[in-house]
């Protein structure tokens, strides 16, 4: 039974951690038309470039920071949730 | 590649506004009773990712700009009313630009694997604090969310 609880623990953790990484896959695509957007109005404007790249640099930065929650989550899920779940779960046998 | 000084500006803005929280952070755990030197290695270890993919991220974004030099766009079809006309006939890709999005993509990728590897190291090696790695990297976003509060000069002054 404690082996079926401990399974139950890692699986969990494992499919968290999965579908957290899925958070990384936006940020990309939305970095990639922005940066996509940024550039036609470069295109269409150039004496607007420094103040296009100026805003295109913190609006990346905070799309990123979506996929970075996403990524920490994930890493704490594999590497640091399972351990200590799976000593409140011993804890609360004994 | 020379960096641009609006690269160079925003980095430093970013890189002083992560120090500042970094500090607040070892604070706050001064104040807790939990400061040691894994706390401030952490720190420092996840402070200094933050900032290089900050650094990183806006190299590429320089270069997505800078590939678009020489290169002119047709200006986009506005209905009457002056927004864009959905009924217009789809203008073709320009080259430049889907190249500057996929680099932007592929660039997003390669960052993002560094800073898995960050993250693993930061949370697995005994030198560091994992609470105060994992942090340090969300501290750009916070300096950018409190830009917003901060008035911007006026370009006249």
């Amino acid at each position: 039974m404690l082996e079926l609880a401990i399974g139950i623990i890692l699986a969990g953790c494992g499919i968290g951690a999965g579908l957290a990484l899925i958070a990384g896959i936006g940020p990309g695509i939305g970095e990639g038309n922005a940066a996509a957007k940024a550039c036609e109005a470069i295109g269409r404007q150039p004496e607007s470039k420094s103040d296009v790249t100026s805003t295109m640099i913190l609006g990346c930065a905070i799309a990123e920071t979506t996929g970075l929650y996403g990524l920490v989550v994930g890493i704490l899920l594999i590497f640091v949730a399972p351990n200590m779940f799976v000593n409140i779960l011993l804890n609360a046998i004994k | 590649m020379k960096v641009q000084p609006a690269v160079r500006t925003e980095t430093a803005r970013i890189a002083m506004g992560t120090a500042c929280f970094s500090l607040v952070m070892l604070l706050v755990f001064a104040l807790l009773g939990r400061l040691d030197v894994t706390v401030v290695l952490g720190a420092l270890w996840g402070a200094g990712a933050a900032i290089l993919n900050f650094f990183l991220m806006a190299l590429s974004v320089q270069r997505a700009a800078e590939s678009m030099k020489g290169v002119t766009v047709p200006p986009e079809p506005l209905d009457e009313n002056g927004n864009p006309d959905p009924d217009a006939p789809p203008q073709p890709p320009v080259p430049e630009v889907q190249r500057a999005k996929r680099w932007m993509q592929l660039s997003y990728t390669g960052r993002m694997l560094l800073l898995v590897g960050v993250a693993i190291v930061a949370l697995t090696a005994p030198c560091f604090h994992p609470v105060a790695a994992a942090l340090a990297l969300l501290f750009p976003r916070l300096v950018i969310f409190l830009r917003g509060f901060v008035k911007p000069k006026s370009k006249e002054a």
